[in-house]
């Protein structure tokens, strides 16, 4: 009958020991799952940006094209246009 | 009239006395309850059988004589429970490595606050752990520290923990304590929703939480190996447990071995689950059952579950009053593994009060960060009294 001291010594350091390492251990990995979140978070969004400026980037580039092909067909007709005229009169 | 006395005596009705044929009708009542009402099929089938195999007379097949050169001395499930559960103790984290495979993490990684409700609910565990130590006060009975352990896990609610923790400290009480454990862990729906109720007010209860955000693959590969080598290295006790869960997720999500995953997770976990279920079946045989011992972790065990469930929910409560989005004090109870029944009722009991409140994916979060926590303490068991 009754707990030996020997016994409650060891109850006592299980208890400590067992109860402040499954805190302590959930709440680093829960600092760490929170950290790698953020982590990720922030490489992600910047791929994005980093991708969305290659869009832009793309899209100025072959709106740059466009124009030129534009401008260059311009030119060809209207000196087209010129010979012909030319050519009339 | 002897040759039929020697007949007689050379069958197993001779051996059969009342206290095998109460065993036999658990084992038959076990079977029932799986095949007729459905609950826990995967353990409860396999366990009945392996209590009428064990209490059926002169089968042997739970004999194990180690070292012997004779044939047929040693019975299969002998043989499996010593080398697969107290000399080897293999097969709980093969089951680990097939539940790491089927677990998603997302829950926990999008909301990594939850593990604290999986801390919180081990609570359990040590108010089981002082039970079993002092019960001597009260009753002429005792139980070593080890065996004290071993009682107490049983307040994680998971299986595979308590089986691995007895093989390793107190093989002795390997039946009883698996059994107690899915007992309980099958009566969740019985034994948290009067908890739940009676430690939340409904305004509680009714607490609407956001939908947990998207998490990257990147996040879900890099958690496992994280948490694994984190907790290792902190309780290296942990690493048979911890390790094959992490293992498990890991093939999982990351892609390339499908087959692996698919075999950790179906196959190979549905291999072992025979085995080790069947042989904690036959544990529990007559003389094992009919102690007040037995009685007496039946109990602890009761109060081990319903003070982790308990101390999930009142942590739940305490951590609302520093958050600024509040969290449905529900999902606290699911902080005692019992994947994934314990969050279905918290997820069910939110859907009473208000239809609107959907917990399961919340729940799932403390619900696997307590497998994680038993195993957790498992390991600090082991590390400190082996």
């Amino acid at each position: 009958m009754g707990i030996d001291s020997e016994v409650l010594r060891e109850g006592v350091r299980l208890t400590t020991f067992g109860l402040s390492t499954a805190f302590g251990l959930l709440i680093l990995l829960m600092v760490m799952t929170w950290t790698l979140g953020r982590g990720v978070g922030m490489q992600e969004r910047r791929a994005i940006r980093r991708s969305e400026a290659a869009a832009t980037a793309n899209e100025a580039a072959s709106r740059e094209k466009a124009l030129a092909a534009v401008v260059a067909v311009s030119t060809l007709l209207g000196s087209n246009a010129d010979t012909n005229t030319e050519a009339a009169q | 009239m002897s040759d039929f006395s020697d007949f007689y005596n050379s069958t197993g009705i001779a051996g059969l006395d009342w206290q095998a044929g109460i065993m036999l009708l658990l084992g038959l009542g076990f079977i029932f309850v799986a095949v007729v009402k459905g609950r826990e099929p995967y353990v409860l089938l396999p366990i009945g059988l392996g209590v009428i195999i064990a209490n059926l007379p002169d089968t042997h097949m739970t004999t194990f004589v180690a070292g012997t050169a004779e044939n047929q001395e040693s019975g299969i499930f002998g043989i499996v429970l010593y080398y697969g559960l107290t000399f080897w103790d293999i097969l709980p984290p093969i089951i680990f490595l097939g539940l790491g495979a089927m677990t998603d993490f997302s829950p926990v990684i999008a909301n990594p606050k939850t593990l604290l409700l999986g801390a919180a609910a081990q609570i359990g565990i040590f108010v089981a752990f002082w039970g079993a130590l002092t019960v001597g006060s009260f009753l002429d009975i005792s139980f070593t520290i080890e065996e004290a352990a071993v009682i107490g896990i049983i307040g994680g609610a998971d299986g595979p923990t308590t089986i691995f923790l007895s093989g390793v400290l107190a093989p002795q009480l390997l039946g009883v304590t698996a059994v107690v454990a899915y007992t309980y862990m099958a009566s969740v729906v019985f034994i948290q929703p009067p908890l739940m109720k009676m430690l939340t007010s409904k305004s509680e209860r009714e607490i609407i939480m956001s939908a947990p955000r998207d998490v990257s693959r990147t996040e879900k590969l890099i958690f496992p190996a994280l948490a694994m080598i984190t907790i290792i290295l902190v309780v290296p006790g942990s690493a048979p447990l911890v390790s094959m869960f992490m293992m498990g997720n890991l093939f999982r999500e990351s892609g390339v071995v499908p087959r692996l995953a698919d075999t950790a997770s179906n196959e190979l976990l549905n291999i072992t689950t025979i085995f080790l279920m069947v042989t904690v079946g036959t544990q529990l045989s007559a003389d094992t059952m009919f102690k007040v011992d037995t009685l007496v972790i039946l109990a602890l065990g009761l109060v081990a579950f319903a003070c982790g469930t308990m101390s999930g929910l009142l942590f739940a409560k305490l951590m609302n009053l520093v958050l600024k989005e509040k969290i449905n004090p529900l999902i606290g109870s699911a902080g005692v593994s019992a994947v994934p029944m314990a969050a279905r009722i918290s997820h069910q009991i939110g859907q009473e009060g208000n239809p609107r409140v959907f917990l399961l994916a919340h729940a799932m979060g403390p619900n696997v960060a307590g497998v994680i926590g038993s195993a957790v303490v498992a390991g600090i068991f082991i590390s400190l009294l082996q």
